[in-house]
């Protein structure tokens, strides 16, 4: 008796042996053999422009899974899944054998709710439905290549979703749940819930209302002349807020992979990463310069030559032969032959720091990924052709953004801007996590050369020179056309007969709101192919348009000639 | 006239007390040992509910301790030689039934153990095990022997034979399918006989056979070898082999000190095999701890010291014999138990007395207590003057 009193004293002493020396690893164990750990996806955050509205959001989509292994029968699950989905029960199987061991293996994603439910019902055998987030762009292909697109895994590829997949990806969670031997979750653990940290919004400068008028005047003008391709930005000058970064045609981030067969050019942003030679469009740089450095003065008249005049080995011709124009009247006709002589007076060393302040030939540091530095040559390999060639727009290369940025100057009072898309960005809760601080811009032109550029030689070129149907009803635009031959690449002349078309411009010229660019590819040179004809329709249309949306005071009074956001034609 | 009265005891109202506590607790770990993920405990009241039933068997159990507590011990004497006496009976009846019980179509197998009785409808799931009520017997019976020839006990063939013979049947036929219970017996039965005055040495000659017989039972029943061997070394193989010991010992470990809570425990729910009734120990450990462990050890120890104190101050042979042979039945049923759980000996089918779920184990442990507590009580002479 007093022996079984000894034992059970000993059993004490048992349990605490039990739960001193072998306790950890016990409990190790333990934990390892009833817990699960799920995780919990964090839900990406949303890109949405500058009025709030969504251009990238998250949904969750019902898909099919199997673990094949629960499978008695897996072409009898195939039959009985194919029945439901409506897809060949042969297909199914063979994707099933494919599968082999896994024990999660996709079957279909994105099926309704009526097939989930009857999935639910027939209760196959390894099968089940769960629900998976993906990404969803609702205004379609809008923006698309600023947008980019986001992977099946979730990752983001190009464009803001790469660029800020740190803030948009958020932090998953962790859920550590509590099961019974048949793998039931029945509760959760202590200390078991991590929430996930839902990712950051993106709020774009892109204004969709802006964006899509600039896409609709692009598509609309490669459609009337054939194009190929067409970009406009669309910029305001004060703060370099990009408000539209248009590139025709443009793809659908919904179904990125439709784009396979070779057409993945399309999800190139090209207004930042494809750089052109821009012709007239980069007259007026040199010609601010040539004031500014005291070069030439407004009103001082120019021999043009008759429209041909040889300079050492080279032959210049004009589009339309002039016998003589004044400085401002070289750029409202755009006389090739009056910026070659202007060049001459003003010389490559100061054509070089004229480039230089108008920020060509480095980047304009837009927060976007791929931007494009362009062609402009080191100062040593400049010579005497580059004098007569630089003014005119040719031997650099430029991309639509640089264009519109340096064209800010003449509409912000002379400062170069550093364009941004990404104004600011959001915690889930609406907290502000960072917020965009532009430097400081660098002043590029005086006030006094702007006033003269904006109100008397840019303002003529849309009231009396090669860009009349840029003009609106009821504000002043100002700005220059651009007829540029494409160069063949590797070098050694032109393309025949392929022209890129462009305007820059800005409204209203009182106060400049909107800078705008618009440059069309390859249109079709039996239709049209002067800027004039085919760029500044356009962008007569997107600053009527998007002034109108912006409620920017009329300058002058008339007829109402746009109907806005509508859609006038 | 004198009329004999028996006053409660310190020794039996504890003893009462501490089993109605190890009942109870018995009820509430049933109770949370088979709860279920599918049925709220609210609608658990069908009579099929394994709880419900426990808790109807354990209501029963309790009277049973209270009918038998009010069984004069004397009622167990033997007196002469018929078989017509109720210590005789009862050992005759259990001889019985434990043999029948083998015979296949009566006896019903569970858990790969011949050792069930059914009774009435199968929907109740009644069964009834005749190795509990051989426990009982042996006890009764063995000390009534004793105590009628406490001056033949050093005799080996008029004293401890046939009280072997008695043993060694009711542990053989149990052994045949219970190897855990034969062991208990025969122990039970060995030291009541020792206590009773048989000598040592001729005890030595005669539990020979009986080792012989149970390195027999060990050896021509494989399974009682694989787990011997499977307790040296569970480690070697924790998920085959030595599963069922590695879960108890993690259920036990996963309570730590004050436990996880009554009816938090996880191991229940399908990893410890079980869990209600051999294990039930293991699931105290997880729920209430170290602490709830060592508390329904110390339930034991209490019951056992006081059924020690019943044993010294008993006023005679019988009374003795009963006490000695009805604790040691618990408190050796309640180590061997607790052993097992903890890993501290071979997996064996016993299960934790008074608290493990089953209905003929609370019930016949529920009459030998009852008797202890009545073998407790103090004999007082009381005289009173009659009216004639």
């Amino acid at each position: 008796m007093s022996l079984l009193i000894v034992a059970l004293l000993a059993l004490v002493g048992r349990l605490v042996f039990i739960n001193t020396s072998q306790g950890a690893k016990l409990l190790a164990r333990t934990y390892e053999q009833q817990r699960s750990v799920v995780p919990l996806p964090a839900r990406r955050g949303l890109i949405v422009d500058a009025a709030g509205r969504i251009m990238a959001g998250t949904s969750l989509q019902l898909s099919v899974f199997a673990d094949p292994k629960l499978m008695p029968d897996k072409q009898e699950a195939a039959a009985d899944v194919g029945r439901i989905l409506d897809v060949p029960a042969a297909e199914l199987g063979q994707d099933l054998v494919a599968a082999g061991n896994r024990r999660f293996f996709v079957v279909r994603k994105k099926i309704s709710e009526d097939q989930a439910a009857a999935l639910k019902k027939a209760r196959v055998g390894g099968i089940g439905v769960f629900e998976e987030p993906y990404r969803t762009y609702p205004l379609g292909s809008l923006a698309s290549q600023v947008m980019g697109f986001v992977s099946s895994d979730g990752r983001g590829l190009g464009g803001i979703e790469s660029q800020c997949e740190d803030w948009l990806r958020g932090e998953a969670g962790l859920k550590t749940i509590i099961c019974d031997a048949g793998r039931r979750a029945f509760w959760l653990a202590e200390d078991g819930y991590q929430p996930p940290r839902d990712g950051y919004h993106v709020v774009l400068t892109i204004d969709a209302v802006i964006q899509a008028a600039a896409e609709r005047e692009v598509q609309a003008a490669i459609e009337k002349y054939h194009a190929e391709s067409g970009v406009a930005v669309v910029m305001d000058p004060r703060s370099g807020a990009i408000l539209a970064l248009a590139n025709v045609p443009t793809f659908d981030p919904n179904h990125f992979g439709d784009y396979a067969d070779g057409s993945q050019w399309r999800y190139r942003n090209r207004a930042i990463t494809d750089p052109i030679e821009p012709g007239s469009t980069f007259k007026p740089f040199i010609a601010a310069w040539a004031l500014a450095e005291k070069a030439t003065r407004l009103g001082e008249v120019f021999d043009c030559e008759s429209g041909a005049w040889r300079d050492g080995a080279r032959l210049l011709h004009d589009h339309h032969p002039y016998a003589s124009l004044s400085f401002e009247d070289i750029l409202a006709k755009s006389s090739n032959i009056g910026m070659a002589k202007i060049g001459k007076r003003l010389g490559n060393k100061k054509m070089q720091a004229a480039l230089k302040a108008f920020g060509f030939g480095s980047k304009s540091g837009i927060d976007l990924d791929g931007e494009a530095a362009g062609i402009v040559r080191p100062p040593h390999q400049w010579n005497s052709f580059s004098t007569t060639s630089i003014p005119m727009g040719q031997e650099v290369g430029v991309t639509p953004l640089q264009l519109a940025r340096a064209f800010c100057v003449f509409a912000n009072g002379g400062m170069l801007v550093e364009p941004f898309v990404i104004r600011a960005v959001l915690a889930s809760d609406g907290g502000v996590v960072q917020e965009h601080r532009p430097p400081a811009p660098k002043r590029a032109l005086s006030k006094s050369i702007v006033a003269t550029m904006k109100d008397t030689v840019l303002t003529g070129v849309v009231n009396h020179g090669t860009g009349t149907t840029a003009a609106l009803t009821h504000y002043q635009v100002f700005g220059k056309t651009g007829t540029a031959q494409i160069p063949k690449q590797g070098g050694g002349g032109y393309v025949p007969d392929a022209y890129v078309s462009s305007f820059i411009g800005a409204a209203p010229a009182d106060d400049p709101r909107l800078v705008v660019v618009v440059c069309i590819t390859k249109p079709k040179k039996s239709i049209g192919y002067y800027g004039g004809t085919v760029a500044a329709p356009a962008a007569r249309q997107i600053l009527a348009s998007a002034l109108a949306y912006m409620q920017v005071p009329q300058e002058r009074e008339g007829p109402t000639e746009y109907a806005g956001l509508t859609g006038g034609d | 006239m004198t009329t004999l009265v028996f006053q409660p005891t310190r020794s039996s109202t504890t003893i009462g007390v501490v089993v109605a506590a190890l009942m109870a607790m018995g009820v509430v770990m049933v109770f949370s040992t088979t709860a279920s993920l599918e049925t709220p405990a609210a609608a658990r009241v069908a009579l099929r509910d394994p709880a419900v039933k426990q808790a109807m068997f354990t209501a029963l159990a309790l009277l049973v301790v209270l009918a038998t507590s009010m069984v004069p011990t004397e009622f167990w004497r033997l007196r002469g030689g018929s078989i017509w006496q109720p210590a005789v009976l009862l050992l005759l009846a259990s001889i019985a039934l434990c043999a029948v019980v083998l015979v296949p179509g009566v006896g019903t197998v569970r858990n790969g153990a011949r050792r069930w009785l059914s009774l009435g409808s199968s929907a109740m799931g009644l069964g009834f095990q005749p190795s509990e009520l051989a426990k009982l017997a042996v006890v009764i019976f063995l000390a009534a022997y004793g105590a009628s020839r406490a001056d033949r006990m050093r005799s080996f063939w008029r004293g401890l034979l046939p009280g072997m013979m008695i043993v060694g049947v009711l542990a053989a036929l149990v052994g045949k399918e219970d190897f855990g219970t034969a062991a208990m017996i025969g122990a039970v039965g060995v030291a009541m006989l020792l206590t009773a005055g048989a000598r040592w040495w001729q005890m030595g000659l005669c539990a020979l056979p009986g080792v012989a017989g149970m390195v027999g039972l060990v050896l021509f029943e494989p399974y009682r070898m694989q787990r011997l061997m499977s307790f040296r070394n569970i480690w070697d193989d924790p998920l085959g082999k030595g599963y069922h010991q590695v879960q108890s010992l993690m259920t036990i470990a996963s309570g730590g000190w004050w436990g996880l809570g009554l009816g938090n425990g996880v191991q229940k729910y399908g990893y410890l095999p079980e869990a209600r009734t051999d294990f039930i120990f293991a699931i105290i450990c997880e729920e209430l701890g170290l602490i709830g462990g060592a508390a329904v050890i110390g339930l034991f120890l209490v019951l056992v010291w006081q059924g020690r104190r019943a044993m010294l101050n008993a006023p005679d042979g019988l009374r003795q014999l009963i006490a000695f042979g009805a604790t040691l039945t618990i408190g050796m049923q309640a180590a061997m138990n607790i052993a097992v759980v903890t890993v501290s000996v071979p997996t064996k089918g016993i299960s934790l007395p008074l608290v493990s779920a089953g209905g003929s184990g609370v019930i016949f442990l529920g009459a030998l207590l009852g008797t202890l507590v009545s073998a407790a009580k103090r004999p007082v002479a009381v005289h009173t003057r009659g009216e004639d």
